[in-house]
């Protein structure tokens, strides 16, 4: 009478191992990412062939954007505006506060430089002479002009 | 007659047979899919949130006082001009360079590199002094400090460009 019905293999997969490997990695990269405090402006850095890595904790990030617009933060906290007439004295004021900072300049690769300039003199009046310039690690071993 | 305990109904209701059976277990399923659903989609999130790299930074030291003067040979001083070309036809970038008391010759930025290096190979005393000009783009400035500590120049000074001094090798 009715067409007889196709019988239908029943394919049964073990999930389990790949639901662990799933959660191997959920956790992993739970645990490994560090969110970036949220920026004002987005700054593309420089490329330079230098190692050193930029310290974790205790460090002043002053940015420059490509508009030559001054923003500065300490650790996680948001970023604040600043400009360069009031640059010397928040230096000032943070190093007082914690000895130990030290001051990390994140321009603008396209940023002019006489704002580096500026803020250069500015370090040096405030006594600041250790600081580190923000780049990227550029991956060839030659050069970086070509 | 007494009762008789047949051992299938003893081994069922009543305690204390030969052999206890073990309690009959339910089976229990819990679906899963929504829970895996919800673990896949945080760990694509945090798969391309991640930025495994952490960004490089370059040391600067500045001399403690500006006013301070460090005596060196004339002989021993390369000093590097860079502007920025008032066309934009000519690039964003022309460098100058002059040892002593030379006249200022123009090189290619792609040669500085090669520049620095055997420079820095005829005269392993020889000072380096960088003015560039306001205009010119951070990333110039960068690019000749990595440069200088690739040839391993590693005494180098900057100083502001002077619109006289710029003035001088833009005729050129």
């Amino acid at each position: 009478m009715s067409a007889k019905k196709l019988k239908r293999v029943g394919i049964k997969i073990d999930m389990t191992p790949m639901v662990d490997v799933a959660f191997l990695l959920l956790i992993f990269f739970m645990s490994t990412s560090q969110f970036d405090p949220p920026q004002k402006a987005p700054i593309t850095l420089p490329d330079s062939h230098s190692i050193l890595k930029v310290p974790d904790s205790d460090v002043m990030v002053l940015a420059i954007d490509k508009e030559s617009r001054l923003y500065w933060q300490i650790g996680k906290s948001p970023q604040e505006d600043t400009d360069l007439p009031s640059l010397e004295n928040l230096v000032l004021e943070q190093r007082r506060r914690n000895p130990r900072l030290r001051v990390a300049i994140k321009a603008d690769k396209d940023s002019e430089y006489g704002v580096m300039e500026d803020v250069m003199a500015t370090m040096q009046k405030t006594n600041t002479i250790t600081f580190s310039l923000v780049t990227e690690l550029v991956q060839s071993s030659k050069s970086a002009l070509h | 007659m007494g009762a008789v305990d047949t051992p299938e109904s003893s081994g069922k209701k009543k305690k204390g047979g030969l052999k206890k059976r073990a309690p009959k277990r339910t089976g229990v399923k819990i679906d899963m899919t929504p829970m895996v659903d919800v673990a896949f989609l945080l760990l694509i999130f945090f798969m391309c949130t991640t930025v495994f790299r952490k960004p490089q930074a370059l040391e600067i030291n500045l001399p403690p006082d500006p006013k301070a003067k460090v005596e060196v040979a004339e002989s021993n001083v390369m000093t590097v001009r860079a502007i920025a070309p008032a066309d934009s036809s000519r690039g964003d970038i022309r460098v100058f360079w002059a040892i002593a008391k030379n006249p200022y010759t123009e090189a290619k930025w792609a040669d500085m590199s090669g520049l620095f290096a055997t420079e820095g190979k005829k005269n392993a005393k020889l000072v380096v002094l960088i003015k560039i000009d306001r205009a010119v783009k951070y990333k110039y400035m960068v690019d000749l400090i990595d440069q200088l500590q690739f040839a391993e120049l590693n005494r180098f000074s900057l100083a502001p460009l002077e619109p006289k001094e710029k003035a001088e090798v833009e005729s050129l």
